[in-house]
C-alpha cells in the first residue's frame, strides 16, 4: 500500500473542542450508564460552548451494565439530539479512540459538522455474575471451562512470556504502576488520588494470576467521559484552542492464541497506520496515554507502536521517566490503573487526557512537549486496536 | 455453557454451576473425540494447516475442505500463569491453578488447565501430555501435564 494514499486527505481534518470527564467512583451510587453519559455529554458540550442544536452527529459505545440495542437512538433521544450521523462502536477497549477516528472521518468528509463522542458505564460485580453482558465467541468455549473467564490470565500468561523470552522483570512492569500512580496525584478525580504507590507496594499486593499483582490490574468503575469533534474551521470560532486529530490507525487480529509470534500484536498495525496518516514519526511524540487494562499491555504497546524495539519494553520503562514531567510522559493523569476504568468506554478518559494536554489545559500536570501526543486503544487481548495521533492547534 | 449439576468445589456458591462447553455445534466432533480419549481438529487439505476453534470451513482460504483427523497431543507449554485469584465463582474452590497455552505439533495451540504438577515446578516450554479429565457422560476436558519420563 502506498504511503501517501494512507491520510486520505485526513490529516487534521478534525479537532476536538470540547471535554466532558465525570468523577470515576466504586459503586454507581444510583446513577446508571444512560445518566452518565448524559452528564459527561452535557458537560464536554458546555466545556466546548455548544449547545444540543449544535450537534448533528452522535457517536456511542455499549455500556456493559445496560447494554441495550439501538443505543445510538437511546443515547440521542435522552439527550434531545437530533443528529444526521449515527453510530455505535463495539470494539472494547478500543472502542474510544475508534470513536474519535469515526466522528473525525464523518467531520472531514462533510457527513456531519459537530459530533459528540460519549461513553459511560456503571460497575458492580454481581451484576456481571448474575447477567453478564451478551458475547457470542465460539473461542470461550475452549477459555472459561478450563479457567479463564475475564482477561487476567490471558494478558498474565503474556507477562510470564515476556519474562521468559526477554528477561522483563517484576519491577520492571511494576514501575509502570507506580510511575502512573504518581501523576495521579497531580488528578484529584482519579480513584488513587491520595494514594500514592512505590514499586514495593505494587510488588506487596496480592499476586492475582502470576505474574501480575492487583495493582497492575485496572479497576473496572462507574464513570463517563465525552469529547465535541468539529472541523479546525469551525473550532477557531470556539473558545478553547483545539486538539487536532492527526491521524488515526484501527487493527483487528482474529485469533490472540495462533498469531505467529503470541507477544507481536496488531498494535503494530494500528500504529502504523495512525503515525502514518499523521506523518510523524514515534520519536516525534511528546506524551502517550497507552490503554492501560494491565501493566503488560502498556509495555507490549510501548513495543508495538514503535516506541522501542520488541523485547525492550521493561529496559525502557526502567530508564525513563514515565511521569508526567518525565522524560517519556505516559498516561499523565493516573491512567486507567489510577484514575479507574468505566466500561468498556473507559480508554475515552486517555483520550480526553490526550486532548487536555493537547489544548494545554492539563494545568499542573502539562507535559512539556504537548506538540503530539499517541493515543491507544487495546480491545481483547490484543485482538482489536485504535490508535490516535492528536497535536497541539499552536 | 451448560449445567452438569455439580456445586463448585470447597462448598463456594452452589448458584454457579461449573462452567462447561456447549456439545452441540461446530465443535462437536471435538468434544464428542475427547470424550473417546482423542484430541481430534479439523485439517484444511489446501493450506495444510489444522483449524481451531472448529467451524465448517478454514479461515484462511475460506475452503469447505475441512476433515476431522486426529493429532498428536503431546505439546510443549507456550506460555502459562498460576491463577490465584479466580474470576468465575466456580474456580474459587480450585485455586491456585495453572492455566497455560499448550502448542501442539501441529501448530495449533490449546487453552487449557496444566494438572498433576505444581506450579513452581512449571516453564515456559516444558513438554506435556493430555490428561483426559471425564466430567460427566457427555463432557471431557483436555488438561495437560508434565510428559512423564522427561
Ligand atoms: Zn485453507
Amino acid at each position: 500500500m502506498a504511503r501517501s494514499s494512507e491520510d486520505a486527505g485526513l490529516r487534521g481534518r478534525a479537532a476536538i473542542v470540547g471535554l466532558g470527564e465525570r468523577r470515576p467512583t466504586k459503586s454507581p451510587e444510583g446513577r446508571t450508564p444512560l445518566g452518565l453519559v448524559a452528564e459527561a455529554a452535557i458537560e464536554a458540550l458546555a466545556d466546548a460552548g455548544l449547545g444540543p442544536a449544535d450537534v448533528d452527529g452522535i457517536v456511542v459505545c455499549p455500556a456493559m451494565m445496560q447494554y441495550s440495542m439501538l443505543w445510538p437512538s437511546v443515547v440521542a433521544e435522552h439527550l434531545g439530539l437530533s443528529p444526521s450521523y449515527l453510530d455505535l462502536v463495539d470494539l472494547g477497549g478500543a472502542s474510544a479512540c475508534a470513536m474519535v477516528a469515526r466522528a473525525a472521518t464523518a467531520v472531514a468528509t462533510g457527513r456531519a459538522r459537530t459530533v459528540l463522542c460519549v461513553s459511560g458505564d456503571t460497575w458492580d460485580p454481581r451484576g456481571m455474575y448474575l447477567k453478564p453482558p451478551p458475547l457470542v465467541s465460539p473461542l470461550r468455549d475452549f477459555t472459561i471451562p478450563y479457567g479463564a473467564a475475564g482477561a487476567n490470565a490471558d494478558y498474565a500468561m503474556a507477562a510470564r512470556l515476556h519474562m521468559a523470552r526477554f528477561g522483563t522483570t517484576e519491577r520492571q512492569l511494576a514501575k509502570i504502576v507506580a510511575d502512573q500512580r504518581r501523576s495521579a496525584q497531580s488528578n484529584p478525580l482519579a480513584l488513587f488520588h491520595g494514594k500514592p504507590a512505590t514499586v514495593d507496594d505494587v510488588l506487596a499486593s496480592p499476586v492475582v494470576a502470576d505474574p501480575l499483582h492487583l495493582l497492575e490490574i485496572v479497576m473496572p468503575c462507574s464513570g463517563a467521559e465525552a469529547v465535541v469533534v468539529t472541523t479546525p474551521e469551525r473550532a477557531r470560532d470556539l473558545r478553547h484552542a483545539p486538539a487536532l486529530v492527526l491521524g488515526f490507525g484501527e487493527h483487528l487480529d482474529p485469533d490472540p492464541f495462533q498469531r505467529p509470534d503470541l507477544l507481536v500484536t496488531p498494535v503494530v498495525e494500528s500504529a502504523r497506520r495512525a503515525f502514518a496518516m499523521a506523518g510523524v514519526s514515534p520519536a516525534e511524540v511528546g506524551f502517550a496515554e497507552l490503554y492501560d487494562c494491565y501493566s503488560i499491555a502498556v509495555l507490549i504497546e510501548i513495543e508495538d507502536a514503535g516506541f522501542c524495539p520488541k523485547g525492550e519494553g521493561g529496559r525502557f520503562v526502567e530508564s525513563h521517566d514515565l511521569g508526567f514531567d518525565g522524560d517519556f510522559p505516559l498516561n499523565t493523569h493516573g491512567g486507567m490503573l489510577s484514575f479507574g476504568q468505566p466500561g468498556l468506554g473507559g480508554g475515552m478518559t486517555l483520550v480526553v487526557e490526550a486532548a487536555r494536554q493537547a489544548m494545554g489545559r492539563a494545568g499542573e500536570r502539562q507535559v512539556r512537549r504537548p506538540e503530539i501526543g499517541f493515543v491507544h486503544g487495546n480491545g481483547g487481548t490484543f485482538t482489536e486496536e485504535c490508535s490516535l495521533v492528536l497535536g497541539a492547534s499552536s | 455453557m451448560k449445567d452438569p449439576g455439580g456445586d463448585a468445589p470447597g462448598g463456594g456458591m452452589p448458584s454457579f454451576p461449573r462452567p462447561l462447553p456447549a456439545l452441540e455445534g461446530d465443535a462437536a466432533p471435538y468434544w464428542r473425540a475427547l470424550a473417546r480419549g482423542a484430541v481430534e481438529l479439523q485439517h484444511c487439505a489446501a493450506c495444510r494447516r489444522h483449524v481451531f476453534p472448529p467451524r465448517p470451513f478454514c479461515p484462511l482460504c475460506l475452503g469447505r475442505e475441512v476433515a476431522w483427523q486426529e493429532v498428536d497431543a503431546r505439546g510443549r507449554v507456550a506460555t502459562f500463569t498460576t491463577v490465584h485469584r479466580a474470576t468465575h465463582p466456580w474456580f474459587t474452590g480450585v485455586v491456585p491453578y495453572v492455566y497455560a497455552l499448550v502448542e501442539l505439533p501441529c501448530g495449533v495451540r490449546l487453552p487449557t488447565r496444566l494438572v498433576d504438577v505444581r506450579p513452581e515446578d512449571v516453564c515456559v516450554g516444558i513438554d506435556v501430555e493430555p490428561r483426559f479429565e471425564r466430567v460427566d457422560d457427555a463432557v471431557t476436558l483436555l488438561h495437560f501435564a508434565p510428559r512423564s519420563g522427561g
